[in-house]
């Protein structure tokens, strides 16, 4: 362990006195050119010598070599010397800054050139679970040199001085060959300090203005944002972005619908006067496009988690055993527990979750959308299961009520009696349990329970693996005689090659299916889409070749808001349908064969797949309701590895003129997880799509 | 060796037009693209301009933050780090390079030929001319900006190259083509011509045209054939005013023009005609883990 403070000093370190906090300063330039370091500087590395380095306990060995070598040159930024970074993919390197014993708030700087940094500065606390890390994002400033050199810099983000364990800056090389330079790093006295606060959820307002609570602490959301722009800059950005969303954003639905609500919070933009208003307006202005394949993220609140577990995951579904004492909610459906893991918080499957934080649990995840950057909706304003979904799941999957609630209310629910308590459970999720990591953290996809013979499926007890695999069999339950054959998956990633993994899987299941089965249950509940070559290539089994739409995506015409009506769409429809086709069927499909298609939460090919199949001669369609309508594709940009967002861009027109944007796959039964089937162990969805399979076997009288 | 045939007459036919009325049809600078965002800018030495420091532009060098003093180790410039935000309404999806990742999975340019959607020639620093992300053509490669058409409107195009010499002579203009395209038939490709033959005193050559208006989704091709790896930056197309002259040369398609086009469409259908969602990348999700200390 490297010692704190002034004790570790070496050549490589200089220690100046601390400053007065104040506004955001920096290294200058003298007339020839070199870097003058501000003089109130509290810690710098001029890479004279080598820096000390920083390695965390439980590093991965390949990441514990020096990343760089130090490199002489006149065209050093600082002084003779510079280090050239190369770090290996997953590896990071952290250089060690000495900072003073008080609590102050600071703006770091760093030079590179040749490549790109990912940088942030970094603090650890002696006590990491009262404090938790401060990590700044450090992005350009806008000043370059003529040798090459870009200037990065931090927001201004608090050290709470005294309870510091380390400090250090975090950095790896990319787009660049043979690694990156990297300079003069400089910490400056900038902002005014804040204490370290934990807060109780979403809804808590003590974090104030700047922070908004995350995992029950109070985050900086400028930590991990880019500066304010300059104020002459301001405007031109917004311009900018706004346009962006005008003309490559969305299809009819979405563009009539969602944009002006999202263009009204860009525009709300210009009289921000902080990053974190400025941005969050931004991003605000990206969920309001209400869209499944739009997105904006920053990592706020990432690295963050919490010590408590609540290991369960929720369905909509229909609470017919405590409906009576407490009616449904008009708008939404009922919320149920799916399926648990260790460290459930008391939930069990069958329970009903009534509330969160007071209000319904979709009416409260999705209202998190004014500060959570991760809220993901459907382009169909009437699904919900994004929502409902991630709830809760692991850290890494959802975990909403988690990371955002401050109680949650349920009824809990017997299985044994089939009855319900008379009174709900309010828990306090800092009330839960800590995480003591036994078993797994159990992944949400809808699926109550698993249903292909032999074990086939998925591990029961965790529900990992859909995301790539596809798992087919018998179904369990049923006779040879019956024949009935099934297929649980969710990625319809085909890429394009038709001998890839999952056209392959399709592909063979076809056959298979072909040969020897009297009916087939396609279980797709979390479907998260893929390309359109495999929802081609599952429509092969149901139908004879047509092209039902045309796909219109990205955008092709700037802003252009979709068919005025059906008799343009079928115009569209016929200009592209050969050149940018959906094309569905097969002249050999199975014409006898029955197959149920089991949805849930499905988008973008998972919504392409089920409109193939929608009307063919033996598909119906089970589901709670319609797929999430994301009937287009995307547009990705990157802000220095600090920022991402992905647009939706385009719409399909199907073969009669309707654009589709927005209306999700609707299923042919409406059918809904019944409280009493989970408390009895059914899965009722499945249920109801194995009745209809049974009564329409291939071959039956 | 078709296939190398028809990018070669590709490369040619643009070559052509730069080089035997090319300039000719350019119509004077500034005055062509008065009204398009770019045409407040500086023009001239990117070293030595400040757009970004001091107004809405973003391109261009750069003031020097110190005075001139003699024998100087570096000039330090100001730029606008979100790139030329003056160029308001970009029919390109990302015409400055700013937004770039090499994790995008579909990101607004694409390396050409097509080989992977991966954008992986983006490059960073003061080589740029305007904010600080640009890419570099290696040379006899090429580049796919992707963006949209606006029907009904003539289309105003530029960027900006910055040439080496692969040799001993003076770096030219004329070897870097440019051409608003399509992977349709509806419209004829738009040869984008350099508006000098020689760069300007800070080895930047400017390409711009004004084409008639286009039907289908519109592509910005560059191609380097200068022999050493190129620079571009700051590509801009907009609606152009209805007032605008068409630079454009307009004449009937050659049999090279029609293989050329040919070539390009072949090319651009290997991209995603669907929805594209890849299963996680790890990589991806290593950088969303970045608050991890």
């Amino acid at each position: 362990v490297i010692g704190r403070g002034a004790l570790a000093l070496g050549a490589a370190i200089g220690l100046a006195t601390l400053a007065s906090s104040g506004a955001a300063r920096a290294a200058s330039f003298g007339a020839d050119g070199s870097l003058v370091r501000d003089p109130a500087a509290v810690a710098w590395l001029d890479f004279e010598s080598e820096p000390p380095r920083y390695l965390p306990d439980g590093l991965d060995p390949k990441c514990r070599d020096a990343a760089f070598t130090m490199t002489a040159g006149d065209d050093a930024m600082d002084g003779a010397s510079f280090a050239r970074l190369l770090v290996q993919p997953g590896c990071s390197e952290r250089l060690m800054v000495y900072l003073p014993h008080e609590k102050a708030s600071y703006r770091a700087t760093i030079w590179a050139r040749h490549g790109a940094l990912n940088a942030q500065f970094v603090a650890i606390y002696q006590d990491p679970q009262a404090t938790p890390p401060t990590v700044a994002k450090m992005l350009p400033t806008g000043r370059v040199t003529s040798d090459g050199w870009v200037e990065l810099a931090s927001n201004d983000f608090p050290v709470d001085g005294p309870n510091l364990a380390h400090a250090y800056v975090r950095i790896s090389d990319f787009a660049s060959t043979a690694g990156v330079d990297v300079d003069a790093l400089e910490v400056v006295p900038s902002g005014d300090f804040v204490e370290a606060k934990s807060c109780t959820g979403h809804d808590d307002a003590s974090c104030g203005a700047e922070r908004q609570c995350e995992w029950k602490t109070c985050v900086l959301p400028r930590l991990n944002l880019p500066p304010l722009p300059a104020e002459e800059l301001r405007g031109p950005v917004v311009d900018v972005l706004a346009s962006q969303m005008r003309l490559f954003f969305g299809g009819q639905r979405t563009r009539t619908e969602a944009l002006p609500k999202a263009l009204a919070w860009v525009e709300s933009m210009r009289g921000a006067a902080t990053a974190s208003a400025f941005w969050g307006a931004w991003a605000r202005g990206v969920r309001e496009l209400h869209d499944w394949h739009t997105n904006a993220d920053a990592g706020i609140g990432g690295g963050l988690g919490s010590p408590k577990r609540l290991n369960a995951c929720f369905i909509e579904g229909d609470a017919d055993v405590a409906r009576a004492a407490w009616p449904k909610d008009p708008r939404y459906a009922d919320i149920l527990v799916s399926h648990v893991g260790p460290g459930s918080g008391g939930l069990a499957p069958g329970d009903r979750l009534l509330a969160v934080d007071g209000k319904h649990p979709i009416e409260w995840a999705e209202g998190l959308g004014d500060t959570y950057w991760g809220l993901w909706r459907a382009c169909d304003p009437n699904v919900h299961a994004e929502a409902v979904e991630r709830l809760g799941g692991p850290v890494w999957g959802g975990a909403l009520m988690l990371r955002y609630a401050e109680t949650f209310t349920y009824v809990h629910c017997d299985a044994q009696s089939g009855s319900c308590d008379e009174t709900p459970t309010t828990v306090r999720v800092a009330d839960l349990p800590n995480n003591d990591g036994s078993g797994y953290d159990v992944y949400c996809d809808n699926r109550p329970l698993y249903h292909l013979a032999d074990g086939k499926g998925p591990d029961p007890a965790n529900h990992y693996g859909l995301w790539w695999q596809v798992f087919r069999g018998r179904i369990e339950g049923t006779t040879a005689d019956e024949a009935i054959f099934g297929m649980a998956w969710d990625s319809l990633w085909g890429g394009g090659d038709p001998n890839g993994h999952i056209n392959s899987e399709i592909a063979n299941a076809i056959a298979d299916w072909k040969a020897g089965a009297r009916g087939v249950i396609l279980d797709h509940r979390a479907g998260n889409g893929g390309t359109l070559d495999a929802a081609t290539n599952v429509t092969r089994l149901v139908r004879p070749p047509m092209t039902i739409g045309a796909f219109r995506a990205p955008i092709a015409v700037a802003g252009f808001d979709g068919p005025d009506d059906a008799a343009a769409g079928k115009a569209i429809y016929d200009e592209f349908a050969a050149t940018t086709p959906y094309p569905v069927g097969d002249p050999g499909w199975a014409s006898d064969l029955p197959v149920a298609l089991v949805l849930h939460r499905d988008g973008s090919a998972s919504d392409f797949m089920p409109f193939g199949l929608k009307g063919a001669p033996n598909v119906r369609i089970f589901g709670p309701h319609a797929t999430a309508g994301g009937f287009s594709t995307f547009i990705q940009f990157t802000y220095w590895q600090a920022m991402s967002w992905q647009l939706a861009s385009g719409d399909t027109i199907a073969f009669d003129g309707r654009a589709l944007i927005g209306h999700g796959v609707e299923p042919d039964e409406i059918v809904l997880a019944k409280q009493s089937d989970l408390l009895a162990g059914k899965d009722t969805v499945h249920e109801a799509a194995l009745a209809w399979v049974r009564a329409h076997l291939k071959g039956a009288k | 060796v078709s296939r190398a045939l028809v990018w070669t007459s590709v490369m040619a036919l643009g070559a052509a037009l730069a080089g035997c009325g090319g300039d000719e049809a350019v119509a004077p600078t500034g005055a062509a693209l008065a009204a398009t965002p770019d045409a407040s800018l500086p023009s001239g030495d990117a070293g030595a301009t400040d757009a970004g420091a001091g107004g809405a532009g973003g391109a261009g060098g750069g003031v020097p933050s110190a005075p001139d003093a003699g024998p100087k180790k570096r000039e330090v410039y100001r730029r606008n780090p979100f790139g030329n935000v003056a160029a308001t309404n970009n029919l390109l999806w990302d015409g400055d390079f700013e937004w770039a990742s090499a994790f995008s999975d579909q990101y607004g340019w694409i390396d050409a030929p097509v080989t992977t959607l991966q954008f992986t020639s983006a490059i960073v620093g003061a080589d740029c001319r305007s904010g600080l992300k640009c890419a570099r053509v290696k040379k006899g490669g090429g580049l796919y900006g992707i963006g949209v058409t606006t029907r009904g409107a003539k289309l105003a195009a530029s960027f900006w190259a910055k040439p080496k010499s692969a040799n001993a002579s003076p770096p030219s203009c004329k070897k870097v083509s440019g051409a608003l395209t399509s992977d349709g038939a509806a419209d004829a490709d738009a040869v984008i011509p350099p508006v000098a033959a020689a760069p300007d005193a800070s080895g930047w050559c400017e390409y711009r045209v004004v084409a008639p208006p286009r039907q289908d989704k519109t592509y910005l091709y560059i191609r380097n054939d200068t022999g050493t790896d190129l620079v571009v930056d700051d590509a801009v197309l907009v609606r152009a005013p209805i007032d605008q002259v068409v630079t454009m040369e307009l004449r009937p398609p050659t049999p090279e023009d029609v293989a050329a086009h040919a070539a390009i469409v072949e090319d651009l259908r290997k991209l995603p005609r669907g929805p594209y969602d890849p299963p996680p990348n790890a990589a991806r999700r290593a950088f969303e883990r970045v608050g991890a200390p």
